[in-house]
């Protein structure tokens, strides 16, 4: 704690990224989902109410995801926001580049719909990689 | 952008977690303000004004002097109309 001088900063501010982690969970929770939706998915043959409610399993997750996007983001210390934007900017480039050539392979035949994990692996390592070029950028 | 924020600490014997948490931003905001890696935003701008009690343009420099106004601003006074 220090002493007296201090300015009317936002009440609000964050200036630990501890709330970053809470993105994580929804982020790690729709990879799951999807994970066992797809699962699922593969292995049995269901109704197509069984299958369409299974199909958007991870749905929910991404929406909370979003809804902590929402929150968070305008709480967070300015320079985490910019390294978060800059992250997710990068993972968006990774993740636009690995859906294009995700469909590109499954057109040519050589990955099938049960390959799925490849673009999501590489938005997970594009918000990684992005997030450690911008802090070593800042540093 | 320059800036004299580290000068600035250093008179006050302040580190940069003191600086930081009497900002209410990080440790590695101030850092990278200091090092000029990272221009604050206005308000945070304005919030380190008010603490040092300067004005901004004492404490950052954006390496445009304003001394010359006649090359760089309008004139104090409208030109006089001769008859």
């Amino acid at each position: 704690m220090v002493g007296s001088a201090r300015v009317d900063a936002p009440a609000d501010a964050h200036p630990f990224p501890a709330a970053v982690g809470r993105l994580s969970i929804w982020f790690h929770a729709a990879a799951v989902l999807a994970f066992v939706s797809n699962l699922i998915l593969l292995a049995s043959a269901l109704p197509w109410g069984a299958r369409f409610a299974i199909a958007l399993l991870p749905v929910p997750a991404l929406v909370g995801l979003m809804v902590a996007v929402r929150r968070i983001g305008p709480r967070l210390d300015e320079l985490e926001r910019r390294i978060q934007l800059e992250a997710i900017a990068t993972a968006f480039a990774v993740a636009a580049i690995a859906f294009i050539a995700y469909g590109q392979f499954q057109a040519a035949a050589m990955l099938g719909p049960e390959d799925w994990i490849f673009p999501w692996l590489a938005i997970y390592f594009g918000y990684i990689f992005g997030v450690l070029s911008a802090r070593r950028r800042y540093q | 952008m320059n800036n004299r924020l580290r000068v600035l600490r250093a008179e006050r014997n302040w580190s940069q977690a003191d600086l930081a948490e009497r900002l209410a931003v990080s440790r590695q905001t101030v850092n990278a303000i200091e090092t000029g890696k990272y221009d604050p935003s206005l308000p945070l701008a304005f919030r380190i004004a008010r603490l040092f009690n300067l004005p901004i343009e004492a404490i950052f420099d954006d390496g445009h002097t304003s001394g010359d106004a006649s090359r760089n601003g309008p004139p104090d006074t409208p030109p006089s109309t001769q008859p």
